[in-house]
C-alpha cells in the first residue's frame, strides 16, 4: 500500500492504467509491453487499496445502523477483483477508472422486505448528504434479467463506496447466478448468456419477489417457471 | 468499533470449491496477501477467482457471498419455486 501520499498515483495515472489494461484485455493492442502492463496493474491495485479504509468505515456505519434498527442482518465488504474492474471498463466503454463507483463495496443481506425498507430509510436519513450519486432502486425497477436490490454510492474520504442492500431471497437469486457462471464459465452476472437461462432467472426473480413481498403468485407465473425449468434442463444447463 | 476479519478466498471453477481460505485481522497484511495471490493466479481468471472480503465472522460471509461455499450442484436452481402457491 502507498504509505506516502506523494507516492500515490495521480488521477491521470490511474485512468491511464485502467485504459491500458482495458485495451490489452479487449485485444486492441498490437504490441503489448509486459512492463507497462505490470506497472498498470500496480497502479490499479494501489487505487483499489486506497478504498480499503473508507470501505471499512462504511461497513461499520452500516453495522451500527443495523444495530440501531434492531435488524437481523449480515454486513460484509469486498474489494473488486482486478479482472472484474477491467471487464467493467470494457463494458462501460470510455468510463475512466477513477469514476467507477464499486471498487470498494459493502453488502447487507436482510431477512425480509420490512427490514430492507427500515434500513434503506436509515441510510437515506444518515447519509444522503454523502451520496455520490442518486440511489438505484432495483426492487422497483429490476434489471432485465431480474436482479433486485437497493444500491447506494456513499463518499468516504474522497472514495466512492457502493452499498448493496438485498433480502435473503434476492441474495439466493444472486448466488444462483454466481454459481452457474462459475460452473459453466458463463457471464450471466453481466446479463449475457443463453436466452433460456436469462429467462429462467427473470421468472424466478419475479416469483421470489412475490413470495417475499406477500403478493399473489398467478398460476400463469407458476406454469412459466415449470416450463422454463424444464427447458434449461433439456438444453443441458442442469441435469435435473 | 466492530472487528473486521479479512478473508482471502481462492475459488476453483473446475473443482467448484474453495481451494484456499485465509484469515487476517490486519488490513495491511490482508492487502499484501491479496496482491501475492492475484500475482500467483494472474492470467488464469478462467480457472480461479481470488477475492478479499471482510466481515465480523466467516458466518456473515456465508450469508453475503454464499456461492463460494455452496456444494457443487447441477440441480436446476429454482426447482422449488415450481411448487409455490
Amino acid at each position: 500500500m502507498a504509505s506516502d501520499p506523494d507516492d500515490f498515483p495521480s488521477r491521470n495515472q490511474i485512468n491511464k492504467a485502467g485504459k491500458l489494461l482495458r485495451e490489452v484485455v479487449a485485444g486492441r493492442v498490437e504490441h503489448v509491453d509486459p512492463v507497462a502492463v505490470q506497472q498498470a496493474i500496480e497502479v490499479v491495485t494501489q487505487f483499489r487499496e486506497a478504498h480499503s479504509y473508507p470501505m471499512t468505515k462504511v461497513r461499520n456505519g452500516l453495522a451500527s445502523m443495523v444495530a440501531t434498527e434492531g435488524i437481523d442482518a449480515a454486513v460484509s465488504q469486498r474489494h473488486k477483483r482486478v479482472p472484474r474492474i477491467v471487464r467493467k471498463l470494457i463494458r462501460m466503454h470510455g468510463t475512466a477508472l477513477v469514476r467507477l463507483e464499486d471498487i470498494g463495496g459493502c453488502r447487507v443481506v436482510v431477512a425480509n422486505p420490512g427490514d430492507m425498507d427500515r434500513l434503506c430509510r436509515r441510510i437515506r436519513k444518515n447519509w444522503s448528504g454523502d451520496f455520490a450519486r442518486s440511489e438505484r432502486d432495483y426492487v422497483e425497477a429490476p434489471k432485465a434479467m431480474g436482479y433486485r436490490a437497493h444500491h447506494f454510492v456513499v463518499r468516504r474520504d474522497a472514495r466512492a463506496i457502493e452499498v448493496q442492500v438485498r433480502t435473503v431471497g434476492q441474495q439466493r437469486w444472486a448466488d444462483a447466478v454466481e454459481s452457474i457462471d462459475a460452473r459453466l464459465k458463463l457471464n450471466l452476472k453481466d446479463e449475457t448468456g443463453p436466452d433460456s437461462l436469462m429467462e429462467n432467472f427473470k421468472i424466478a426473480g419475479e416469483v421470489i419477489f412475490r413470495q417475499e413481498w406477500g403478493l399473489e403468485i398467478p398460476e400463469e407465473l407458476i406454469n412459466e417457471i415449470v416450463a422454463s425449468n424444464e427447458l434449461v434442463i433439456r438444453e443441458g444447463y442442469y441435469t435435473g | 468499533m466492530p472487528v473486521t476479519i479479512h478473508f482471502l478466498l481462492v475459488y476453483s471453477y473446475d473443482e467448484q470449491r474453495l481451494i484456499d481460505k485465509r484469515e487476517f485481522k490486519d488490513a495491511a497484511e490482508a492487502a499484501a496477501a491479496y496482491r501475492a495471490a492475484e500475482d500467483q493466479y494472474r492470467g488464469r481468471t478462467d480457472e480461479f477467482e481470488v477475492v478479499l472480503v471482510g466481515a465480523d465472522s466467516l458466518d456473515t460471509i456465508h450469508k453475503t457471498h454464499g456461492h463460494y461455499f455452496l456444494a457443487p450442484s447441477q440441480s436446476v436452481a429454482f426447482g422449488d419455486l415450481a411448487g409455490v402457491n
